[in-house]
């Protein structure tokens, strides 16, 4: 009785027992890794975006493609998003081109393959990481919870040698098992936000990708008729 | 493929550093703001110095109050007694000037000094009554502390007593439980030793007072409030010396058996008798 009983969040973590700990401590590794993606992958949505509405201004703008394809061979230019499916479609077509001697049809099918090869890989990149995140999203409440019952369990345990059983007794153990489900909590919803939200743009990104593909290949086809 | 491939690896280390970086913030925002506001802010007095001006505005006004006469004199003066008078005029009031400088200095610099001892009084006076609020307050402080920890102490001798209390109530009560125990063990061998009598009714029940030592052994059975059958009276009398010792007794602590057992009052009193 003659020293306060600090309650402060550290002395609760501190003085948790060891599974509790682990609990805690994989939940705040998951929040930090979790952290890492959404950084990640926002800057990279972000360029893609970026990169594309940029790249629809050139492809649009009535430029020469063998022009637009050679400035993609310049050094320390960011090939990255629909100029890489741009690219793949681009190579392909001329490269059967100068074979000769082709069927048009032929030639649009090696080229819409090898776009529907570069899109796919794109996706891949768009979407890379974010299974973590959903990961994180669902998982790591469970696992807060997991901590706390185990937490309130043993401090109820405790609570069956003692004859008279106080509040007092009981709130230290539930309020440190408490703090499990509030880092689980706090790991979950910036995941389950930053899941949603990057899904959707990834999404919306694809879908433009597609119909690029598509407007891309109908040009191609128009020159692969008009010999 | 290869070059933008690099571009994302690179990318991790920004993310990492912030995430880290964040989450460190954190830490230590839990760390160091959960108890805040506890402790009471040290007010700082402000020392405030003085400053007068007073002194320097008369002089950047007297220097033209007297140049601005002094052309028309010239202008005026045409002859040599009057320039004489004139030169002697200019003597006198170049020293009358001087001289009035040097009085004006002299005044100045007493004022300049009144007013640094003035101010130096006012900071000494100043830092005095600093002093004496910080001992004033420091006294409090420690009476304060005093009585808080008197009041601690006596708190805590109370709530000893109190639990010293509890705790022997809690015994005493435990005692008589375990040997409300005993009893019902001893009073349940006596029930299956005893022969019941024909006359025996349910509600009757006798108390028997039983002498005993610690090795469970009866010494003397005796019926000190009869049922009102002395059939049943006997057959109960009968039972405990037909159990004639108690084994359970024999593991019993000696205190307990002191207190309770050594001469015990049983009410014999059986349930399964018929109406």
């Amino acid at each position: 009785m003659a020293e306060v009983e600090s309650l402060s969040i550290v002395s609760l973590i501190v003085n948790a027992s060891l599974l509790v700990q682990l609990v805690m401590l994989i939940l705040f590794v998951a929040s930090i890794i979790s952290w890492v993606m959404i950084i990640q992958r926002g800057r990279y949505q972000y360029q893609a975006r970026n990169l594309f509405a940029e790249f629809e201004d050139t492809f649009w703008s009535g430029i020469d493609l063998n022009q637009l394809y050679r400035q993609g061979n310049q050094a320390g230019k960011v090939v990255d998003g629909v100029e890489n499916i741009f690219r793949a479609g681009f190579k392909e077509f001329s490269r059967l081109r100068q074979q000769g001697g082709l069927d048009p049809d032929t030639i649009m099918e090696g080229t819409q393959r090898a776009m529907r090869v570069a899109l796919s890989r794109e996706e891949g990149k768009l979407e890379a990481n974010l299974s973590f995140l959903a990961s994180v999203a669902s998982v790591s409440p469970y696992i807060g919870l997991f901590g706390t019952v185990w937490g309130i369990m043993n401090s109820f345990r405790g609570l069956a040698n003692v004859h008279q059983a106080t509040l007092a007794t009981v709130a230290p153990g539930i309020s440190e098992a408490l703090v499990a489900t509030a880092m689980g909590l706090f790991a979950a919803i910036p995941a389950v936000l930053a899941y949603n939200r990057f899904s959707a743009t990834a999404e919306t990104l694809i879908n433009n990708y597609d119909t690029f593909a598509e407007e891309f290949s109908a040009i191609l086809h128009r020159q692969a008729h008009s010999k | 493929m290869a070059p933008t491939h690099q571009v994302k690896a690179n990318d991790y280390l920004l993310p990492t550093v912030v995430s880290v970086g964040l989450h460190g913030l954190l830490v230590l925002a839990v760390v160091w703001g959960w108890e805040a506001a506890s402790e009471p802010k040290q007010k700082v007095a402000p020392r405030y110095v003085e400053a007068r001006l007073v002194a320097l505005k008369p002089e950047s006004e007297k220097p033209k109050q007297t140049a601005a006469p002094k052309p028309k004199v010239v202008d005026v003066s045409a002859q040599q007694r009057q320039r004489e008078v004139e030169a002697a005029e200019k003597k006198r009031l170049a020293t009358e000037k001087a001289e009035r400088e040097r009085l004006r200095k002299l005044a100045e610099e007493k004022k300049k000094q009144q007013a640094e001892q003035e101010k130096l009084r006012q900071q000494k006076l100043e830092r005095e009554r600093q002093e004496k609020e910080r001992l004033e307050k420091e006294r409090l402080e420690q009476q304060r502390r005093q009585r808080e920890l008197e009041r601690q102490r006596s708190q805590e001798a109370a709530f000893a007593d109190a639990l010293a209390e509890e705790k022997e109530m809690l015994m005493a009560q435990e005692s008589e439980a375990t040997a409300q125990s005993y009893v019902a063990a001893m009073a349940d061998k006596i029930e299956r030793s005893w022969s019941r009598p024909p006359s025996a009714r349910r509600g009757m029940k006798c108390e028997l007072r039983i002498q005993l030592v610690p090795t469970g052994d009866v010494i003397h059975v005796a019926v000190i409030k009869s049922s009102g059958n002395s059939a049943f009276d006997r057959s109960a009398e009968q039972a405990v010396n037909k159990v004639g010792r108690f084994e359970v007794l024999k593991d019993m602590p000696p205190d307990m058996f002191e207190r309770y057992f050594r001469q015990l009052t049983l009410v014999f009193d059986p349930q399964d008798l018929r109406q």
